[in-house]
């Protein structure tokens, strides 16, 4: 349970590109006309043209029609973005990467896909607009938006941290911009232990922006994963505290500061921590927060809480979830408390959810054909993100073909779906790559808890058939379990409903069966 | 005819033994056998009352003759989250006469004696709170709301005709919280006065918005 904790805490923290990834909508295209520069550009390379390379050679050099730039922003402008996007394209395309609105066209078009929901596709021409950086004044829009659809959703992190800004320089940017700029270089040389260099790129992070308190989390990570506890403690302590507005940052530094604590075995602190983690999604975060919770509440002595985080976690929310550590903790429990027959029947629970994967790990059979170790091996982390782009890129791709007649003429449904292809079959790549490694994990574990399930199953029966002397044996006092009628708590008794309000606060009223045998007063 | 009565109680006793047996079995040996602790979601009281001050408005409808229209305050003082004393509350009547005297003298040529008897005009009383169900409820699916149920009983004087009398109200009430301030009722009060040994009744109906010095919730 330690030594996953810290692997958690590390991964999260030293992987953690993507603060914020989530579902949310993009701000809509801007209204006021952005007028562009009459100054002739540099000629670019015709694969900018493509964004990285995807699509034919253009063609046409010379000839390519101003008027197709004005039509196709006169369609942006009226809310006609797929018109809009095949105008822009048509440009990019056919037109000469000299042309003088080809930059223009390019970030057009990123904003036309983005209106329509291709987000991956307009990442893509924004990154190509802020790498070949031929226009200094779309830089910083572009940029922009690369931050915002980084912060919001799944992205290629490939593309954007390390192609675009990991080794760039783009000079004079807006401080909101060289916050993010300085934060993902300094992360990426935290990754690579290049400390010195990071702290540089930290150093340049303002002190109310949100990348502040995200590069000092990376920093405290960094700490943690070098075996300095105390100061690791010290700075998410204060990442906690500080008063700059990113909920989302300080929650993840309060979750890794209880995992820290309860690592130490400071277990009432932890506790606390983690009572201090808000988690409002029904996600596998959620649940493994709730089984932290459990276990610290178990360390603390405290069975009905532990039990009540587990009793939670039998949420059909919660059910494909991979987290085998809960039949033991709740046999742990029951037998703790002497009830052996409630004991056996997680056992008997536990069989029942993982026997089939069990047989198939005994049967060699591929890791990648059982579905619980799937599950498992793609739940949280990176592969988990890359799980999600991935899904994101099929979906997003499916929408190409709502425009097909939009876009037969100049083709640009073909190079979308290539675009697309493309990079679904470098995550997939990438994706098996990392997945050997999680799923072979995932099945260690759960061999490891189907051991300790019948080692646990074992010392129940030990415990059924104890041997006590009757005349030492005594039942245990019982504290009282009473619902007091009058109370500045309110007791909503379970009755199989699950309210997502309540899973954080359940609790057993479970009697104590067990019998002292400490020696009898005479 | 009696041993009739005898044997139908006897069967209907039978009767009700052989439904509730079989379901205290069962969770008698639900108890046993599957070891089924209670479960309780516990959770510190969102929104705690202190001092509260009731403003609103209210109807007296129950009478033939006349509605009553009522302005009324109160002053609780929330000694629990179960038990109160509304130490202080009234109303004040402004009396509209209904159809039904000018029906009587156009149609029957007849009119109510003392005018159609006396008429509430205005009332102080102080009674007990006990508010035993709290919970939450969803919102038109979107947001989660709070409310309790109360009853109350109280007394004091009211107002009747030419007359003040002893009074005596029994009510029960419902409150939604839109803030730890300020919440809304519905109170529905019968309002019971004593000029003769047994009272005569006006049912009270009073929306009113609620304010409150609230106390802090409690963890656990």
């Amino acid at each position: 349970m330690k030594a996953r904790l810290l692997v958690i805490v590390v991964g999260l923290g030293l992987s953690w590109v993507g603060i914020g990834v989530g579902p949310g909508a993009v701000a809509a295209a801007p209204l006021a006309p952005v007028a562009p520069a009459g100054q002739k550009p540099a000629a670019s390379s015709g694969a900018d043209a493509d964004a990285g390379s995807v699509g034919p050679p253009a063609a046409g050099a010379d000839a390519i029609d101003p008027a197709i730039f004005t039509t196709a922003i006169e369609d942006y402008y009226a809310g006609r973005y797929a018109d809009a996007a095949a105008g822009f394209w048509g440009y990019v395309h056919f037109g000469d990467a000299a042309a003088e609105q080809y930059e223009w066209s390019q970030f057009f078009l990123a904003e036309s896909l983005r209106a329509l929901g291709m987000y991956h596709a307009a990442v893509q021409y924004y990154a190509t607009v802020a790498k070949t950086r031929q226009r200094p004044e779309i830089l910083p829009e572009a940029l922009r938006r690369l931050e915002t659809l980084a912060r919001e959703r799944p992205i290629s992190e490939g593309l954007v941290y390390d192609d675009v800004i990991y080794d760039s320089d783009f000079g004079a940017l807006p401080q909101e911009l060289v916050d993010w700029v300085g934060y993902v270089q300094g992360l990426r040389d935290y990754q690579h232990e290049f400390v010195a260099w990071g702290g540089r790129h930290f150093a340049g992070i303002g002190g109310t922006s949100r990348y502040r308190l995200q590069a000092d989390y990376v920093m405290a990570v960094h700490a943690l994963a070098h075996q300095r506890d105390d100061a690791a403690v010290t700075m998410l302590g204060t990442i906690v505290g500080s008063k700059v507005d990113d909920p989302v940052t300080k929650n993840r530094a309060q979750l890794a500061l209880a995992r820290l604590l309860f690592d130490l075995e400071r277990f009432p602190e932890a506790q606390a921590a983690y009572e201090r983690v808000q988690q409002i999604s029904l996600s596998f975060e959620q649940a493994q927060l709730l089984l932290e919770k459990a276990w610290t509440a178990y360390q603390g002595k405290d069975f009905r809480r532990a039990m009540g985080y587990l009793h939670a976690l039998d949420a059909p929310s919660y059910e494909r979830y991979f987290l085998p550590d809960a039949f033991l903790l709740r046999g742990l429990i029951f037998k703790e408390l002497c009830h052996f027959i409630a004991a056996k029947r997680v056992v008997r629970a536990f069989n029942s959810r993982y026997g089939r994967t069990l047989a198939g790990l005994h049967a060699r059979a591929p890791l990648a054909s059982l579905e619980r170790i799937v599950n498992g091996a793609t739940q949280e982390g990176e592969i988990a993100r890359r799980t999600a782009f991935m899904k994101t890129l099929a979906n997003e791709r499916l929408l190409v073909d709502r425009y097909d007649a939009a876009w037969e003429d100049t083709g640009l449904d073909k190079h979308l779906r290539r675009l697309y292809d493309l990079e679904l079959r470098e995550q997939r790549r990438a994706f098996e790559r990392a997945f050997e490694g999680e799923a072979d994990a995932v099945a260690k574990e759960l061999l490891v808890a189907d051991e300790q399930m019948r080692l646990l199953d074992y010392e129940i029966g030990l415990d059924i058939f104890k041997r006590l002397k009757i005349s030492s044996a005594r039942q245990t006092k019982e504290e009282a379990l009473e619902v007091p009628y009058d109370s500045a708590n309110v007791y909503y008794e379970f009755d199989d409903e699950y309210w997502s309000d309540e899973l954080h606060s359940y609790e057993y009223f479970i009697t104590n069966r067990c019998f002292d045998t400490a020696e009898v007063a005479p | 005819m009696r041993r009739g009565a005898v044997g139908l109680g006897l069967a209907v006793f039978a009767g009700c033994l052989a439904v509730a047996a079989p379901r205290l079995a069962s969770a008698s040996d639900e108890r046993l056998l599957w070891d089924a602790p209670r479960v309780f979601s516990i959770q510190p009281r969102p929104f705690r009352l202190g001092h509260e001050f009731q403003l609103g408005l209210g109807v007296l409808p129950t009478d033939a003759f006349y509605v009553g229209a009522v302005a009324a305050a109160s002053y609780t003082f929330h000694f629990t989250d179960f038990w109160a004393w509304e130490i202080a509350g009234g109303g004040y009547s402004l009396n509209f006469d209904t159809a039904l005297k000018s029906e009587l003298l156009n149609d029957y040529g007849v009119a109510p004696v003392g005018g159609g008897g006396e008429r509430i005009s205005a009332f102080v009383m102080s009674g007990l709170v006990v508010k035993p169900l709290f919970g939450k409820v969803a919102l038109w699916n979107d947001t989660l709301t709070y409310g309790e149920t109360f009853f109350t009983v109280s007394s004091g004087a009211m107002n009747k005709g030419k007359f003040t009398r002893f009074a005596m109200g029994l009510g029960v009430g419902l409150r939604l919280w839109w803030t730890p301030v300020v919440s809304w009722r519905i109170d529905l009060r019968d309002l019971m006065s004593f000029n003769r040994p047994l009272p005569e009744h006006s049912f009270f109906l009073l929306i009113s918005t609620a304010f409150s010095v609230a106390r802090a919730p409690e963890s656990k």
